[in-house]
């Protein structure tokens, strides 16, 4: 009944529910691999199983049946079980000595209200800062009782040896492409080319597949038929594609203008791929493979990989250094079609 | 849930345990009183995951239910109905609504389901202790109590049973320690010693001021006390309690008796001259008199004499005066004794008499 909804990281989840079964449960836990794909999930249904009031015996059962309604597990899945709480930094770089103090210590230091442990669960670990991280590791070298610290992290390396030495370590690497596929094609209809696309630009990352605009997804075919076919003499050609692409006005908007940037790239990567002989199975966009051939007799690698350069260039002009979206994407537009 | 309950009981139960729901809630629910109806009774619980308090009234309950309702507001709106009835009824979605004959109120409020479940003891492992008793206890030991976030071991009271019907408390911040110990003529309900927090004990004395008597246990994770209909639910510390036996000297080189009032209103002159950070006071024991010395480089010089019972060998210590006033203030008892060995090592300050209460103070330069 755990893990019910979280696909693959099967060694991990066999780990974790070993140690609670074997009653080893460890103080710290330091969950790391790349971002998005599942790990914050797995902590918070470790949090469930280290708290269900179905006791100790739900190991026996974790794989069948339905997912658990006790109010415990309800409560962590809420976000509201008074001994499970998140530690979260979304956008702030450094995260302080005084809040790791008052949201993690000062809530571990008291025997647990509710449940069988205190679970504090640290998301972006590597944003503490190094006196942040001195003063948790006091807290990781004389643990209270009845707690489990889980520490995730993309960039363990970026958090003090002393630090990683005193946690137990669970590597997570993303989802292979075909189990990305299946179950991606279990939740959506797109259909298998689009699908495809949607699993190639994910990385791995089940969560950013299913996010992914819909919408956008569905231009992709058009977006990239017209820029292969823009003839950079004619200025109303390239100014028409920028005007039909999203300003970037709002966050929204502004995240379907990052989605075409990476749609673009992965049409730019599929014709170097081309051009370098890799068979058409390794393509993202697997439904445009004579257009991209075609471009690719035109265009030489170097001039493609100027593309891509230029394409990162803009990206950090547009998203990291708010220039002028229009000038850039004109640029851009410019550079592609040449 | 549906019921009708007297406003001035609701209010005056309410008064009693709002202020323990948090203002700045972490989780919109704790800002929040949990109201239960069956039976005949109302159930009131708050809590902002240290504490707990839990209070009942009377009510004519119609319908069993319950639902979280914003403390605060229903506070303010029933404290100024006109006595009489009001009359709750959940009317769907988490709203409850408030008829009294001429209002109407209609307050948004949350699941009880969000609400932390309030730990419950069964009676069995409660003990009755006199409220007089109990408060005396706190008072002789809180003091000492460490403010210091760091050592989270020492940031509350110590309970320990130390006899079939025997408690002790004990208090220290690491430059000081003070313990006492009663007969409280129940039979102590305790395993093994267990830390309470500042705060919760802190709570402990609103209890005890509304009942003479009050029911206290511990449970596994918590300190429970219960007195007139509200219940107060503390977590404890979870960390062990220093070995503190080996801070209390079995002996000391030599010791004198001294007038509890003499001492301390000596203390509270002498120390005004003291710098306000240390508090220094210069304890300089003579045949038959203590003199105490407090310098200030701004302010002067205060030097004052007091009369005691002593015949050992003159000895110059040095003294947070702060400590020494912190016992005597509470000590009750007009005799006092006092035992020290060097300007190094512990001094110990205990009542001339039957209580049991000690205190030790480590001397400090000067
Ligand atoms: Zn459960």
């Amino acid at each position: 009944m755990f893990f019910k909804n979280i696909i693959g990281h099967e060694f991990q989840k066999k780990a974790l529910i070993r140690t609670v079964r074997e009653s080893r449960i460890s103080h710290a836990y330091l969950f790391f691999g790349p971002d998005g794909i599942g790990k914050r999930l797995i902590s918070v249904e470790f949090a469930k199983i280290l708290n269900c009031l179905r006791g100790e015996s739900i190991t026996e059962e974790v794989s069948k049946g339905e997912r658990c309604d006790c109010h415990s597990c309800k409560k962590i899945e809420k976000g509201i079980h008074p001994d499970v709480f998140f530690v979260e930094y979304k956008g702030i770089k450094n995260i302080r000595v005084d809040q790791i103090r008052e949201e993690v210590e000062e809530r571990l230091f008291l025997t647990p209200f509710e449940g069988r442990f205190k679970v504090a669960i640290v998301d972006e670990a590597e944003r503490m800062n190094p006196n942040a991280q001195n003063a948790f590791l006091k807290t990781l070298e004389e643990p209270p009782p009845d707690s489990v610290i889980i520490l995730i992290s993309s960039r363990p390396e970026a958090l003090l040896p002393t630090i990683r030495s005193r946690c137990q370590l669970l590597e997570f690497r993303g989802l292979s492409e075909e189990i990305m596929l299946k179950e991606f094609r279990k939740r959506t209809d797109l259909s298998p080319d689009e699908a495809w696309v949607a699993v190639k630009l994910s990385g791995g990352s089940l969560g950013k597949a299913l996010g992914l605009d819909k919408n956008v997804l569905s231009e992709r075919k058009e977006i990239i038929l017209k820029l292969s076919e823009i003839n950079p003499k004619y200025a109303s050609q390239v100014l028409g594609f920028v005007e039909s692409m999203p300003t970037g006005s709002s966050s929204e908007d502004l995240e379907k203008l990052m989605f075409v940037f990476e749609i673009i790239s992965a049409w730019l990567r599929d014709l170097v791929l081309i051009k370098i002989g890799f068979d058409e199975d390794h393509l993202s966009n697997r439904d445009l493979v004579s257009p991209i051939r075609k471009l690719a007799e035109k265009w030489s690698v170097d001039n493609i990989l100027d593309k891509m350069k230029f394409l990162e260039n803009a990206w950090y002009a547009v998203f990291r250094m708010n220039a002028n979206k229009q000038i850039v994407l004109e640029n851009l537009v410019l550079k592609i079609a040449e | 849930m549906k019921f009708k309950v007297e406003a001035m009981n609701l209010s005056e139960r309410l008064g009693l345990i709002q202020g323990i729901a948090e203002r700045r809630a972490t989780m919109p629910v704790l800002s929040h009183v949990l109201v239960s109806s069956s039976k005949d009774k109302l159930e009131l619980s708050v809590t902002d995951l240290e504490t707990a308090m839990s209070a009942s009234c009377g009510a004519a309950v119609l319908k069993e239910g319950s639902l979280a309702i914003p403390a605060r507001k229903l506070y303010e709106i029933v404290k100024e109905l006109p006595q009489g009835e009001i009359e709750f009824e959940a009317i769907g979605n988490h709203w409850v609504q408030l008829r009294t004959p001429s209002a109407t109120f209609k307050i948004a409020g949350l699941p009880s389901e969000d609400f932390p479940a309030i730990p419950e003891l069964s009676s069995e492992h409660l003990f009755s202790v006199e409220s007089s008793v109990i408060d005396d206890m706190i008072t002789k030991t809180i003091f000492a109590v460490s403010p210091d976030d760091l050592r989270r071991n020492l940031a509350g009271i110590y309970f320990q049973k130390t006899g079939k019907h025997n408690l002790r408390l004990v208090a220290t911040d690491g430059h000081r320690l003070s313990f006492v110990e009663r007969d409280v003529k129940s039979e102590v309900k305790l395993g093994r010693g267990v830390v309470v927090p500042k705060k919760g004990v802190a709570e402990l004395r609103k209890i005890v001021k509304i009942a003479e008597n009050i029911s206290i246990g511990f449970g596994k994770n918590f300190f429970i006390a219960e007195g007139d209909g509200t219940i107060l639910i503390v977590r404890l510390i979870d960390a062990e309690f220093p070995d503190y036996n080996q801070v209390i000297p079995e002996v000391t080189k030599s010791s004198f008796h001294v007038k509890q009032g003499e001492f301390l209103s000596a203390l509270r002159r002498v120390s005004i001259l003291s710098s306000d950070k240390t508090k220094s006071v210069k304890v300089t024991l003579n045949k038959g008199e203590m003199t105490l010395v407090s310098v200030s480089p701004e302010l002067g010089e205060a030097k004052e004499v007091v009369p005691i019972e002593f015949t050992g060998d003159s000895i110059e210590l040095g003294f947070n005066a702060r400590y020494l006033m912190d016992v005597l203030e509470v000590i009750g008892e007009e005799t006092v004794h006092m035992g020290i060995t060097d300007e190094l090592s512990p001094a110990v300050i205990k009542p001339v008499g039957e209580q049991v209460y000690i205190s030790v103070i480590m001397p400090m330069r000067v």
